[in-house]
Order: structure tokens, then C-alpha cells, then sequence
């Protein structure tokens, strides 16, 4: 178990950093959300459904295309390996056969990075895309988790944890399943997808680490998940009664 | 148990739902709008209020309906079976482009591009209809959605009473009027021009 005086910022090695959310702040796009993890500050806009899908696209089901804009300067090519993760991974959250041959474009701005960019982009995108109405099997929450020389396991990296940790992983997993239901408890039969959604790995870690990382991850991002519920609820309940 | 689940809806039924809460038994529910059903369960694929409908009087199936409402709806998006009304923007000897610019009663947010085939201008002697004779460009046409056509488009229909041109300006710019079914009328010169003219209530 990581000590608090471990990590730099003083945290231990199971608090996450300040988590913030926002959304409908662009007024051009369907959707949009701003979420931030200490200074790790990403902004993503959705567009569409749009007509048609790309070339290599089924055109049977709905697709996605994310384009990634960085903080300053060009377009890399770790910039692109995480425009495919997010596509990936918002295609499989997403119902794909409601609006067959359209595609839905989500832009992903970075405003601040200070480690943990992914996570924190697969965050705002997936609040994006609740704010547009994109109708979705369930929520994404993806966190960052370290293993550290020692072999004890740190959450929601900072950018100066990521290049000192021997290994890190990406994991995201679906929210938390909830029934709204009184006095309904879910049932074991209920087919809730449990799981993982994506995970990506950086360094050598042993399998053992692996599963470690699991499920701290999972604890972790039963609380995210909480945090976005909750952030949803409180800015829809928001809209409906400015509706009003 | 589906008494005391409806019940337990109502008492709640302001409650917000997030996409992939669980909202209630398929067996006993039917998922509506801004829902879907995985397995035996129904879950939320929109956030917003959820309200169930009771059956209509008389229908065959007699289980509620469960929807997920009050969610800030994206664009309009043309679907088979939906009415659209759109511009015709070029028109040629076996099909007119028009640009879908509502679905239903919803205007669209983004473009959508239709094709209308000059079998599917109208129901009757589909071999002799003369494209140029039913539309022209800058026409606003009620027409249903077929298809989804190729990539580029989705197949249109016209080939009802009550579908067809429901809008055409005159070459003298004035807003012609129908005088039947296959003529309009320009009020300011009094020239008849051909149209697939929409019936209208």
C-alpha cells in the first residue's frame, strides 16, 4: 500500500484527484462536456448523428469518429492511437442499430494534461455524449492505475507518476449497474454488462499486478461512476426545471 | 408483482435515470423511447425521467410502457416509415435529389440528402411518369422515407394522395396554388405548371 508521502501532491495511494464535470458549455455542437481531473482538463463536443458513414464502415449500424486536438502543436502518432482506443471504446457503449448509416463525430480538445489524459478524455466524451442524447447501453468510467517498484498499485496518475512508474494501465470499466426500482433488488440473472471495456498497458507488469490493478480500478470507478450519476442527474434536473 | 412495480414507478416516477440503469422486467414492461432491452431486463439508454404509460384500451398486449423523457433529444434523424418534408434541389430524367429538412414534426440539426426514383413518384402508371412534370428545383415536398438507400442517400416516396409537392414558387416567383392533382397555379400570371401536387386535409 502506498504512504501519503509517496506521491507528490500528498495524496495516498488510493485518492483520486478533484473531479469536476460540466456539460452543455458549446453552443454549435449537440453535446458537450468539460471534466477535470486535477489539472488534467479535457473538453469534448459531439456532432451529429450525421448522414452516411465512411468508407469501411458497416453502413448497417451507426459509427463514430473521433478527432483529437492537443493542447499545442501537431497531431502525433500517440495522439492517434487514442483517437482509436476512444472511437473503440464509444462504439461498444453506444446502440449502434438506432440510427443506422449515420456518424457521429466527437471532437476532443485538451486543455490542461497533467497525466491520466485518456482516462479523463473517455470521461468527458462519454458525458458529451449523454448531453447530445446519443442513446447508450450504459456509461463508460475509465481511471489510470500505477504499479510502482515496490509492487504497490497508485490511482489517477499524474504526468510526473506516469514517466517514473515502472508499468501503468488504463482501465475502463461500465458504470455500476443501479436499479430505480424500489423495493426491486437486482437479481443475479440480470444480464448488466459487468466487465471490462478497454484497457491499455504501458511498461512491463506481471499478471498478478495485473489483476491488482482490476480491481482497485473497479473500486475506484464505482465511485467515478457515482460522481458522473450524480453530476448527470443534478444538470438534467437543472435543464428540466429551466424548461419549466 | 407487476402491480407492486408499476406502483413503485409512480411513487418515483420523477425519479433521473442515467444510461444502464435498470428500469424493469421485458415480461412486464414494454421498452419505449430512450430505453432497450438486454436479456430479460429493460435499461436506460438516455438520462432523464422515466414515465410509464399503461396499455392502450383494447390493445393485445397488455403490458405498460416504460420511457426514458425530459432528455435533451438529439437531431432528427430520417427513419423507414417516416414522413419527411424536404427541398428538391435537382431534378433528372429518372430521379430528384431534395435535402430532407424535416423529420415528422422535428426540423433535422445536420444534412440529410434523399432520392426520389421515378418509380416512386405516384402509385399508378409508374413507367410513364415524367420526372421534369412533377418537381422542379427550390419545390417542398412531403414524401415518405423509404429506405436508407445508398450512402449517399435515402430512398424517398411520393406515391400516396396526400404526398407530393406541398410548396412551389412560379418562373414569375409568386407561391402557386393546386388546382388538382397534377397542376399548380401561379396567382399573379395565371400560367398552369405541371406538379405531383400533395393532397392536402
Amino acid at each position: 500500500m502506498g504512504k501519503m508521502e509517496d506521491r507528490i501532491d500528498g495524496r495516498n495511494a488510493n485518492q483520486l484527484r478533484p473531479l469536476a464535470c460540466s456539460r452543455n458549455l458549446l453552443h454549435r455542437a449537440h453535446g458537450s462536456a468539460r471534466w477535470s481531473q486535477g489539472n488534467t482538463i479535457v473538453l469534448a463536443a459531439v456532432y451529429g448523428p450525421k448522414a452516411g458513414t465512411k468508407k469501411g464502415e458497416n453502413p448497417e449500424k451507426a459509427s463514430f469518429e473521433v478527432i483529437w486536438k492537443p493542447k499545442t502543436g501537431q497531431i502525433g502518432k500517440q495522439e492517434r492511437e487514442y483517437e482509436m482506443i476512444l472511437k473503440r471504446t464509444l462504439q461498444s457503449i453506444c446502440l449502434l442499430n438506432v440510427h443506422p448509416n449515420t456518424t457521429t463525430s466527437i471532437i476532443v480538445q485538451v486543455v490542461g494534461d497533467d497525466g491520466s489524459l485518456l482516462p479523463c478524455a473517455i470521461n468527458a466524451s462519454c458525458a458529451a455524449l449523454v448531453d447530445a442524447g446519443i442513446p447508450m447501453k450504459n456509461l463508460a468510467v475509465a481511471i489510470s492505475c500505477g504499479l510502482m517498484e515496490e509492487g504497490s498499485i497508485i490511482l489517477d496518475l499524474t504526468k510526473s507518476e506516469e514517466e517514473k512508474l515502472k508499468a501503468f494501465a488504463y482501465l475502463v470499466f461500465p458504470n455500476s449497474p443501479l436499479t430505480v426500482i424500489p423495493k426491486v433488488p437486482l437479481s443475479k440473472e440480470q444480464p448488466i454488462e459487468q466487465g471490462i471495456i478497454t484497457s491499455v498497458t504501458r511498461g512491463a507488469m506481471p499478471v498478478s499486478g495485473y489483476f491488482d490493478c482490476m480491481n482497485r480500478g473497479v473500486a475506484a470507478c464505482a465511485a467515478i461512476s457515482e460522481f458522473l450519476r450524480r453530476s448527470l442527474q443534478k444538470q438534467s434536473s437543472d435543464d428540466t426545471s429551466r424548461a419549466a | 408483482m407487476v402491480g407492486m412495480m408499476i406502483d413503485g414507478a409512480g411513487e418515483e416516477a420523477d425519479e433521473l435515470v442515467t444510461p444502464g440503469e435498470f428500469l424493469g422486467e421485458a415480461t412486464q414492461l414494454v421498452a419505449g423511447k430512450g430505453a432497450y432491452v438486454s436479456g430479460r431486463s429493460i435499461l436506460a439508454s438516455l438520462t432523464g425521467r422515466r414515465t410509464i404509460t399503461p396499455p392502450t384500451p383494447g390493445s393485445s398486449d397488455n403490458r405498460s410502457t416504460i420511457e426514458v423523457v425530459g432528455h435533451k433529444a438529439h437531431g432528427a434523424v430520417p427513419q423507414p416509415g417516416s414522413i419527411v418534408i424536404a427541398r428538391v434541389t435537382k431534378v433528372m430524367a429518372r430521379n430528384a435529389s431534395v435535402d430532407i429538412m424535416c423529420v415528422d414534426s422535428k426540423a433535422v440539426k445536420e444534412k440529410f440528402s434523399g432520392i426520389i426514383r421515378q418509380q416512386d413518384v405516384r402509385a399508378t402508371e409508374i413507367d410513364k411518369v415524367d420526372m421534369y412534370q412533377s418537381f422542379r428545383p427550390g419545390d417542398i415536398v412531403r414524401a415518405l422515407v423509404l429506405s436508407l438507400g445508398d450512402a449517399r442517400a435515402y430512398y424517398l416516396s411520393t406515391a400516396k394522395n396526400e404526398l407530393g409537392v406541398v410548396s412551389a414558387q412560379s418562373i414569375s416567383g409568386g407561391t402557386m396554388v393546386p388546382i388538382s392533382w397534377t397542376e399548380m397555379q401561379c396567382p399573379l400570371t395565371g400560367q398552369i405548371e405541371q406538379r405531383k401536387v400533395a393532397k392536402v386535409d
